[in-house]
């Protein structure tokens, strides 16, 4: 599992992270009139877009990739991101590597 | 003319003499190639392309951009045919001779005299080719006389006709879009919606009606928004701001389980 580092509280940013020698395009949009954080992901052509982040939840464990997304809040209110600086301040975002994957579903998990 | 008349002179070849005939007389007896997604047979075909469009039945107020209201449906074919129990394709030499006698009629006019010979070697050799060919049709019809006793129950002819009906099955079965090659044109990006097969155990023939769609896809295209937009938005219009490329921050092993856990993942290994 890794942290994902440097989101800032601008309202629409890409984030390319490595992973198993390829390029996850990660794209964070906030929508300040729904107060909600958005995300989209893309890995080898696949792509799953417009996901609502929230605590607690896999985000795109239906699209089968072989990492995920995870939101941890450490005030403790339990709230979902709504703010443009949540993820300054109490919220962290995680993603989910391949052996945390084959850990959650019991299963390899194809790269 | 009737079916049966036609299909008798399909038999035959359609390039006997009574064919020959019919074909001056503008009677396309003929069987014709189709193609459906790769696959090709001879048949008697009725191609039927239809483009329609809705315009609205109410007035448009003057002024206004017609083409927003003209609203255009996707393309449809229909292909209607036989697949017969016989198949006799035009031997292509048979239709090289045809085209060259007619380039040679038209090139003698031309020629000098001193070359005349040459032109009639040629002529001798067509004529032997011709000949040759008239065997061979005089041979294939009198098969046809003996099939037309017993009827022609061979497997290759009861192969063609299930080919046929599978591949077409299969393609509807298949829901992809395909390409259909008319006598014009090659359509892309069509789909089966309608199949109809209508076996005639009179003559050993199906009839089939096979009707496209075509599968339209739009592209979508996003267009950048400008800087200067109002402050109510509260940046939900902004441009997208590239990060740069990261390996993530490593989380601790103890950490990553008891997140995991605390979302009730039972791991391997945890506490």
């Amino acid at each position: 599992m890794i942290k994902v580092k440097n989101i800032t509280d601008e309202t629409y940013q890409q984030h390319s992270i490595l992973f198993e020698k390829q390029s996850i395009t990660v794209e964070l949009r906030f929508l300040p009139q729904v107060e909600r954080w958005m995300l989209s992901a893309s890995f080898k052509g696949r792509s799953v877009t417009g996901i609502f982040l929230s605590l607690g939840v896999l985000h795109v464990n239906n699209s089968l990739f072989p990492f995920d997304f995870i939101v941890k809040e450490s005030s403790g209110t339990g709230i979902d991101p709504f703010k443009a600086d949540d993820f300054t301040s109490r919220c962290t975002l995680y993603m989910l590597e391949a052996q945390d994957m084959i850990d959650i579903r019991g299963l390899p998990v194809a790269i | 003319m009737t079916d049966t008349v036609r299909r008798i002179l399909d038999q035959t070849g359609g390039g006997n003499a009574i064919g020959a005939l019919l074909n001056k007389a503008g009677v396309d007896s003929s069987p014709q190639e189709i193609g459906i997604a790769g696959f090709k047979t001879y048949s008697r075909v009725r191609e039927v392309v239809t483009r329609s469009a809705e315009i609205p039945l109410s007035f448009v107020e003057n002024g206004s951009p017609l083409n927003d209201h003209i609203i255009k449906q996707p393309l449809g074919i229909q292909i209607r045919g036989n697949v017969g129990d016989i198949f006799l394709p035009e031997a292509e030499l048979s239709a090289t001779v045809g085209a060259i006698q007619a380039e040679i009629g038209n090139v003698t006019q031309y020629l000098p005299a001193r070359t005349q010979t040459q032109v009639s070697k040629v002529f001798g050799l067509i004529n032997d080719v011709s000949d040759a060919i008239r065997k061979l049709d005089a041979i294939v019809d009198s098969g046809y006389q003996i099939l037309d006793l017993f009827g022609d129950e061979s497997a290759a002819q009861i192969s063609n006709q299930l080919a046929f009906i599978e591949k077409m099955e299969s393609l509807y079965d298949a829901e992809l879009p395909i390409s259909v090659t008319t006598r014009y044109k090659k359509y892309n990006s069509m789909v089966i919606t309608n199949l109809i097969f209508e076996v005639d155990n009179e003559d050993n023939s199906i009839d089939f009606t096979i009707d496209f769609q075509r599968w339209r896809t739009a592209r979508l295209d996003y267009v950048a928004v400008k800087r200067n937009v109002s402050n109510g938005t509260k940046g939900a219009l902004n441009g997208k701001s590239d990060k740069g490329v990261q390996r993530g921050e490593k989380v601790d092993q103890s950490l990553a389980t008891s997140i995991l856990e605390s979302l009730g993942f039972s791991i391997p290994g945890g506490e």
